[in-house]
């Protein structure tokens, strides 16, 4: 694997029972770059997503065939601990889950089960930081999490993720249950959070894809379509049927 | 049924009016030419009246195309067609302006060296006058190769140009006492060798519409 690259599928299917979710899907991902996923609903985007940190390993009847690079490790070989995998390549849904507890309990259980041994106030306060949260949560740290607004719910969600040191974020639809100033905000965020983190991200708008991306890859019935440069794609590009999705003349 | 089906006729209207445009242009152009030919003072008013209708029209356009992108979030295709209509108004809107600077001269153009060289500058005008028609059906049909073809007619006018300057030019020197005719009818030559750069401006775009590339079209 090329070492500007975080994660790299080769070839990769996967099947829910006799259903072929994904088809031979050939996708780099560019470290400290935003690669956003995009398609409509059942086109295989999101099983992706679960494919790269073998969250699909948790339903039942369902198999992957190929191969997924994770720091030039196939993560799909039987020596590999997908608790491990899910510790470095960390994921953010769509709907804020954070757990029913402080908002400061949401932060360091992560960061204590995973056996951080350091300065617990101090990772709490940088992971909220970096965040963009901590100024508006300081004060309300022995709070329940359940009680902050959605926005701040997601961007706690996304605070825990990264408490716990991940090299990959995966982000399933990450801001469609916002409003539009909590979405600004969770944009900007991943634009700061790039510079460290590899985000991959799942989106039905498109101009979120536009505007927070830099490589987009377009999924129709499991397969890629089209995959490059966000700019290309959203500008010029060379599949019919990308153009017709994006420009939402699809059908 | 197909999708975004206000957004196609917010398109379908853009077009229209670049439309429009181009025919009002093309109308301005004939009725200077018009104009000039028969000393037709009334043509003349009416053909400054017409350039602020295309001014107008270019604003209108213009709001439209901007409210169209605000609101619907256009991309590929779509984005580069609606900035592209932009563009190629702005293009017609100044060569409505080379229509009206052809009846600002008229005064000046009694002279019987214009006379003698109305016919060339008549052949010009006409040439003009097919590049944008030519040219904005190439825009509404989305015809790249007809915008290429149309851009090399803009050779014959420059040619056309070169010629008609040298020969004002020697035409002036042995005969001072008709510079002032002279110069007016210099700056109709270069109007007109102008118009056919704003076609060939349009072209480019046309073509860009087309296939997201900028392309030079005819340059010498």
């Amino acid at each position: 694997m090329a070492p500007t690259l975080a994660m790299q599928t080769k070839n990769l299917d996967f099947y829910y029972g006799t259903f072929q979710a994904l088809h031979d899907v050939n996708l780099e991902f560019v470290r400290s770059h935003v690669t956003a996923l995009i398609g409509p609903s059942g086109c295989g985007k999101s099983t992706l997503l679960r494919c790269l940190n073998r969250m699909n390993d948790l339903i039942p009847e369902t198999r992957a065939d190929g191969e997924v690079y994770f720091n030039d490790q196939n993560i799909y070989t039987e020596d590999v601990d997908p608790v491990e995998v899910r510790r470095r390549v960390g994921m953010v849904f769509q709907k804020p889950n954070p757990f029913p507890k402080s908002v400061y309990e949401n932060i360091a259980w992560g960061a204590r089960i995973n056996g951080f041994r350091g300065d617990m106030d101090d990772l709490v306060e940088t992971s909220l930081k970096k965040c963009a949260l901590w100024d508006e949560v300081k004060d309300k740290l022995k709070q329940n999490a359940l009680e902050l607004s959605g926005g701040q719910q997601q961007r706690l969600c996304i605070a825990r993720a990264i408490a716990v040191e991940p090299d990959v974020i995966l982000m399933d639809e990450p801001t469609s249950a916002l409003d539009p100033i909590s979405t600004a905000k969770i944009e900007d965020l991943i634009t700061e959070l790039k510079e460290r983190y590899t985000i991959i991200i799942v989106t039905h708008n498109m101009q979120q894809a536009g505007r927070v991306s830099d490589q987009t890859a377009f999924f129709l019935n499991g397969w890629i379509i089209e995959a490059g440069d966000t700019r290309d794609i959203f500008f010029n590009p060379r599949e019919e049927r990308t153009e017709a999705y994006i420009s939402g003349r699809f059908g | 049924m197909e999708t975004r089906q206000h957004f196609v006729n917010e398109l379908h209207v853009m077009y229209q009016d670049v439309l429009q445009m181009g025919t009002l242009v093309e109308e301005a152009l004939r009725k200077a030419l018009t104009a000039v030919t028969n000393q037709d003072y009334d043509l003349a008013e009416q053909v400054k009246k017409n350039d602020h209708q295309i001014d107008t029209l270019q604003f209108a356009l213009d709001k439209r195309c901007t409210e169209i992108i605000a609101t619907e979030q256009p991309v590929a295709t779509d984005l580069r067609e609606i900035l592209v209509a932009m563009k190629i108004s702005s293009d017609l809107e100044r060569i409505g302006d080379h229509a009206r600077h052809l009846v600002r001269v008229m005064d000046q153009l009694t002279d019987s060296v214009f006379r003698e060289t109305l016919p060339r500058f008549a052949e010009m005008t006409e040439k003009g006058i097919s590049m944008v028609h030519d040219s904005i059906t190439s825009y509404v049909n989305h015809d790249p190769a007809q915008a290429r073809e149309v851009a090399r007619r803009d050779d014959d006018i420059d040619q056309m140009h070169r010629a008609l300057y040298q020969e004002l030019l020697q035409m002036m020197a042995a005969n001072p006492d008709r510079v002032e005719t002279g110069t007016a009818l210099v700056f109709l030559n270069r109007f007109l060798e102008r118009l056919g750069d704003h076609v060939t401006n349009m072209c480019e775009w046309i073509v860009y519409a087309k296939t997201g590339e900028h392309v030079e079209l005819n340059k010498a």
